[in-house]
């Protein structure tokens, strides 16, 4: 009940300030990977109940972020809805549940797509998403916490995942990003 | 006897979770997210493009400022676009981990990288452009190279 609460109000304020955005961000939480069945099946069950947690917290953050003219645009890939901000001081990324967070230096042009397969940034944070439906409850203090302070365990998994779903749904060849985006 | 408790919601973990998301989405840096240090490299020229970046590991590295005997596997830009080199360690400490405080990108033409064999590319030094830059000279440039 209180995080139906947390929920209204983030919508509401988040609606008063990017109606567009905001919108965009509530339909995520019904869209799932249509590049795979079985994948897009598993997160429409997980999302709201082994991983329902890190799905709450993602869905309230972009509000609030939203709220605060954090976000630029709002764009759907492979289940996943990603939530932007462009022109920021840094190039910085989160991912709760299938609502990775990301920040950049330059504005996206042209095909959403093309931006995500050829910057490794966006398919980083995407493959945290995987970790979200294996861990459960546990992502945020398993995958979460060690990711940010920097382990390169959390790292690795997350470009193997990416390289795996990229490679198959888009074509994407990983190894030019090996050197800054290890694998192993 | 009856209690109405459960139908009570404590307000108090609620106001410390809004107050936690207030924060985080106000926040330059919120908690959990991981920071990226970038060098941008932009394609400014009419042709396609792939930088090479000697970050030693065994390859190259200034002030050797020949090519690594291994054809490395370069990310292609093209024109009027851009690329982000990201590092999870500042290129700060990147660099200073090289042999000197200098950081050498080589840009090749794209079409030569494709058809020419590696070796080709390395004996007859087929680059475009180099840029040694150190550290200061980035922080200079806010990190972003623009070829040529």
């Amino acid at each position: 009940m209180g995080g139906k609460a947390v929920n209204t109000l983030s919508t509401i304020t988040s609606l008063c300030n990017n109606s567009k955005n905001a919108g965009k961000i509530l339909l995520g939480k019904t869209y799932t990977d249509e590049n795979n069945f079985w994948h897009g099946l598993t997160q429409s069950i997980t999302r709201y109940t082994w991983e329902g947690l890190q799905t709450w917290a993602g869905y309230n953050f972009s509000q609030f972020r939203n709220t605060f003219g954090g976000v630029d645009r709002v764009d759907y890939l492979g289940g996943a809805t990603f939530v932007t901000g462009e022109n920021r001081e840094y190039r910085q990324g989160v991912s709760l549940g299938n609502y990775p967070n990301i920040w950049l230096w330059d504005e996206i042009e042209g095909n959403f797509d093309e931006r995500v397969t050829s910057d490794p940034i966006f398919m980083h944070e995407y493959g945290h998403t995987f970790d979200s439906q294996w861990f459960g409850p546990l992502y945020l203090p398993v995958i979460g916490i060690p990711s940010a302070s920097g382990a390169l365990w959390t790292e690795k998994r997350a470009n193997r995942y990416a390289k795996r779903y990229f490679e198959k749904h888009y074509g994407v060849d990983w190894t030019p990003f090996l050197t800054l985006y290890p694998i192993k | 006897m009856k209690t109405n408790s459960v139908n009570k919601v404590p307000l108090y973990p609620i106001i410390i979770v809004l107050v936690i998301f207030l924060y985080a989405g106000s926040c330059d840096k919120p908690p959990l997210v991981e920071r990226f240090y970038s060098i941008e490299i932009t394609n400014s020229s009419v042709d396609t493009i792939c930088p090479y970046l000697a970050l030693g590991e065994g390859l190259t590295q200034y002030p050797d400022t020949t090519l690594p005997s291994d054809r490395p596997a370069l990310v292609k830009i093209a024109p009027n676009k851009r690329f982000y080199y990201d590092s999870r360690k500042t290129w700060n400490q990147r660099i200073d981990e090289l042999a000197a405080d200098t950081l050498s990108i080589f840009i090749i033409d794209a079409g030569v990288y494709r058809e020419s064999s590696w070796s080709v590319i390395r004996d007859q030094y087929l680059i475009l452009k180099r840029f040694d830059l150190s550290v200061d000279d980035l922080k200079s440039i806010n990190w972003k190279v623009s070829y040529p």
